[in-house]
C-alpha cells in the first residue's frame, strides 16, 4: 500500500469514541491484566485475586451482552467487532468464569499463591477476544501467539504432577512449529495480494490461478487446523488434554476451539474462498478425516480425558461442514448454525468438565498430585449422588445429539447445511461418525448405573459447586427443549 | 560484465542462500555454541536481506536486537548451564581450525557483498530511491497498528509469566 495514503489515514482515523466501545470489553479484560499485576505487588491472597479475576470477567461478559445489538464497526484495519464476535465473546468469557470457579477449588490444595494462573487465564481472555474480533493477519498472528503462550504457561502448571514437563514442551514446540509454518502462509497470501488484510482483494478469481496463493492458502489452514486439533495434525490432543490440569483442559477444549474457528471463519467469509475448487476439496478431506477417525480413536480410550479429547476432534470435524457454503447468501445461515452448535458444545463441554472436576477432587488422596479418572471410575456415580449423574448424561447425550438435547438442534443445523448445499459426502461421514460416537457416550451412561461395588461413599460438594451443578442441568434441559432461546440471540 | 551478474536481485538470493545455509548447520550442529554462531550468521544474512530490500531500518533491528542482544542472551545461557557432560559426550571435540572454515566462507560472502553494494553507485542509486524510513516505520505503528503495538506488549507479558513459572525455585511451604 502507497506510505502517503497510509498517513492520510492515520491522522483522520485514530480511536474514536464508538470504536473504542465497541472493543470495549476486550480492553477491560487488558485493564484487568493490568491491575491484577499491581494488585499482585501490593497483596498476595489466592482469594483476592481470583475473586478480582471473576469481577473483571463477569463484567466484560455484561459488557457484551449490552453490545450485543451494536452494528459492525472496525476499529483500526486490525479489529472488526460484529454480532458474531461479541456472541463468541460471550461464550469465551462464560467458559473462563467457569473455569476459575473450578481452578479456586483444585488450586486450594497446593500451598503456593497462584497469582500468576490467574494472570495467564486472563491473558488466554485476551488473546481469544482479539481473535475473534480480527479483521487483519496481524492481529490473528498476535492473538493465535498470545493464546498459545499463555497456555503453554497453563498446561504444566502443576509442575510436580509427572505429566508436567512432557505436556508443556509437546504443545510449546507443536504450536511454535503451527505458527511458523501458518507465518509462511501469511507471507505468501501477502505475496499475492499485497495486503495483509481480510477484506475481499479485488480480482480474486485471477488470484485462485496463482500457484502461490493456493500454497499460501494450504499453510495457513494448517496453522489453524492444529489449534482445532483437525486430523493430521491431531497427535498432540490427548496428551495435552490428559495431562494438563482438568480447568485448564476445560478452558483449551472451549475457548481456544472456539476462538480459532471463529476467526477461521471470518477469514475464509470475507474473502468469498468458495470460488477455489481446490480450498473446498481441503476443507473437505480435513472435515470426513476428523469425524470419522476421532471418532473410532475414542472408541478404545478408558481415560476420560483422553475420550473427550478425541471427541474434540470429531466435533470441530461436524463443524466444519458450515464453512462449506456454496455462495454469499449462505453465510448468514452458517453463522447462525456455527453459533448455536458452538453454544450447545461449550455448556456440553463445562457440564461434563464440572463432574470430572469435582469427582477428580472427590477420588484424590492427600499426597497425590495428580488423579487420572478412567471411565471406570464414574461406575455407580448414580448411586453416589443424583445431580452429577444427571448432570453427565445431559452432557453426554447432548453431546451424542439425542433429541431433546442443544446437541441434537445444533447437528440438525449442520445437517440442513449439508443437503442444501448438496454435500453427500460430508452427510455420510456426519451420520457414520454420530453413529460410531454413540457406543463410546452411552458406555458412559451405562457406567454411571453399575451397582456392583459394595460400598459406595456419597459424594459432598461446596456450596458454589451445588449452584454451579444445577445452573447447568436447568440450562442445559431448558435450552434443549426450548432451543429459541438461543436462537434469538443469534438470529 | 560482472556488474551485470551482480545484480541487487541475485544478491539479494545470495544472501538468502547463506541464511538458508547457515540455518541448517544451526540445527543438524551437535556443539551448542558453534551451533549459535552460525545462527548469528543466519540472522546477519536476513538482514543483508532486508537492506537489499530497502529496508535499512529493519536490517539494523535485525542486527541488533536479533544477531545482538539475544543471542548474546543465548550464548551466556547456553555457557552458564553447564551441559558438562551432555557437552562433552556428544558433541565432537573441536581439533585444528578446520570448523572455522564454514562460518568463515559464510560470513565473508555476507561481507562482500555488503562492500559490493556500498562500494557500487549504480546499486545504492536502485537501493535508496525506495527505502522504507524509520519515521514511516513508526508512523504506522503509532497509527493504525497502534492496537497491535499493545497486544504484542501483552504477548511479551504472557511470555515472561509462563517463562518465569516453569524457571522458578521449587519450594515447598513458603508462599512464592
Amino acid at each position: 500500500m502507497n506510505i502517503a495514503t497510509m498517513e492520510n489515514a492515520t491522522m483522520s482515523n485514530l480511536l474514536g469514541l464508538n470504536e473504542l466501545l465497541a472493543i470495549m470489553p476486550q480492553l477491560i479484560i487488558a485493564f484487568g491484566i493490568a491491575l491484577s499485576l499491581l494488585l499482585i505487588a501490593w497483596q498476595r491472597s489466592q482469594q483476592m485475586i481470583a475473586l478480582f479475576t471473576k469481577t473483571i470477567l463477569v463484567f466484560a461478559l455484561l459488557l457484551s451482552v449490552n453490545l450485543l445489538a451494536v452494528e459492525t464497526t472496525a476499529v483500526t484495519i486490525l479489529l472488526k467487532v460484529d454480532s458474531y464476535s461479541i456472541f463468541t465473546f460471550i461464550l469465551i468469557c462464560l467458559s473462563a468464569l467457569v473455569v476459575t470457579q473450578l481452578s479456586s477449588q483444585f488450586l486450594k490444595s497446593h500451598i503456593e499463591v497462584h497469582d500468576e494462573y490467574y494472570v495467564l487465564l486472563l491473558l488466554v481472555v485476551l488473546g481469544a477476544g482479539v481473535l475473534v474480533a480480527s479483521d487483519h493477519y496481524a492481529s490473528l498472528f498476535l492473538g493465535f501467539e498470545l493464546l498459545s503462550i499463555s497456555f503453554v504457561g497453563l498446561v504444566g502448571y502443576i509442575r510436580e504432577s509427572k505429566y508436567a514437563v512432557e505436556t508443556g514442551f509437546k504443545y510449546l514446540i507443536l504450536s511454535a512449529t503451527a505458527s511458523s509454518i501458518m507465518l509462511l502462509g501469511i507471507a505468501l497470501i501477502y505475496s499475492q495480494t499485497g495486503q495483509l488484510s481480510f477484506a475481499p482483494v479485488t480480482e480474486i478469481s485471477h488470484l485462485q490461478m496463482s500457484s502461490f496463493y493456493a500454497v499460501g492458502m494450504l499453510l495457513f489452514l494448517v496453522g489453524i487446523a492444529f489449534k482445532l486439533s483437525l486430523v493430521p495434525f491431531h497427535f498432540w490432543t490427548p496428551d495435552v488434554y490428559q495431562g494438563a490440569p482438568t480447568p485448564i483442559t476445560l478452558l483449551m477444549a472451549t475457548v481456544s476451539k472456539v476462538a480459532m474457528f471463529v476467526v477461521l471463519m471470518k477469514c475464509l467469509f470475507s474473502q468469498s474462498y468458495f470460488v477455489s475448487e481446490n480450498l473446498v476439496q481441503l476443507i473437505t478431506l480435513l472435515a470426513v478425516f476428523s469425524m470419522l477417525i476421532g471418532n473410532t480413536l475414542a472408541l478404545k480410550q478408558d481415560n476420560i480425558k483422553r475420550l473427550l479429547a478425541y471427541s474434540s476432534i470429531a466435533h470441530m470435524g461436524y463443524l466444519l461442514i458450515v464453512l462449506l457454503v456454496s455462495s454469499q447468501q449462505n453465510m448468514a445461515f452458517a453463522w447462525q448454525s456455527a453459533q448455536f452448535y458452538l453454544a450447545a458444545y461449550i455448556l456440553a463441554s463445562l457440564s461434563i468438565f464440572t463432574v470430572i472436576s469435582i469427582c477428580e477432587h472427590q477420588n484424590k488422596g492427600a499426597s497425590e498430585t495428580d488423579v487420572q479418572l478412567s471411565i471406570d471410575s464414574f461406575k455407580g456415580l448414580f448411586w453416589r449422588n443424583r445431580a452429577l449423574a444427571l448432570l453427565t448424561i445431559i452432557a453426554v447425550l447432548s453431546f451424542a445429539g439425542i433429541p431433546l438435547t442443544m446437541g441434537f438442534i445444533g447437528k440438525f443445523y449442520l445437517l440442513s447445511h449439508a443437503t442444501t448445499g448438496q454435500l453427500w459426502w460430508l452427510v455420510a461421514a456426519l451420520i457414520v461418525g454420530s453413529g460410531i460416537a454413540l457406543s463410546y457416550y452411552l458406555r458412559i451412561v451405562f457406567v454411571l448405573f453399575d451397582r456392583n461395588e459394595n460400598e459406595l461413599s456419597v459424594y459432598s460438594y461446596t456450596s458454589t459447586e451445588y449452584v454451579l451443578i444445577n445452573v447447568f442441568i436447568l440450562s442445559g434441559i431448558i435450552l434443549g427443549v426450548f432451543p429459541d432461546l438461543i436462537g434469538q440471540f443469534i438470529a | 560484465m560482472l556488474a551485470n551478474f551482480l545484480s541487487v536481485e541475485s544478491l539479494f538470493y545470495l544472501a538468502g542462500l547463506v541464511a538458508v545455509i547457515a540455518s541448517f548447520k544451526v540445527v543438524t550442529g551437535k556443539n551448542t555454541v558453534h551451533a549459535l554462531l552460525y545462527l548469528v550468521v543466519s540472522l546477519l544474512a536476513v538482514a543483508v536481506c532486508f537492506y537489499l530490500m530497502g529496508a535499512p531500518f529493519a536490517a539494523g533491528l535485525e542486527v541488533i536486537v536479533y544477531a545482538g542482544a539475544i543471542l548474546v542472551l543465548f550464548v551466556f545461557a547456553v555457557m552458564m548451564f553447564g551441559l558438562t557432560t551432555d557437552e562433552t559426550k556428544y558433541a565432537p571435540q573441536s581439533k585444528g581450525l578446520s570448523f572455522w572454515v564454514g562460518p568463515i566462507i559464510l560470513a565473508m560472502t555476507l561481507l562482500a557483498e555488503l562492500l559490493w553494494v556500498i562500494d557500487n553507485a549504480q546499486l545504492q542509486q536502485q537501493l535508496t530511491a525506495n527505502v522504507v524510513s524509520a519515521k514511516q516505520v513508526g508512523m504506522l505503528l503509532y497509527g493504525p497498528y497502534l492496537l497491535a503495538v499493545e497486544i504484542a506488549s501483552f504477548l511479551l507479558l504472557a511470555g515472561l509469566l509462563a517463562g518465569y513459572h516453569y524457571a522458578k525455585p521449587e519450594s515447598r511451604g513458603t508462599h512464592l
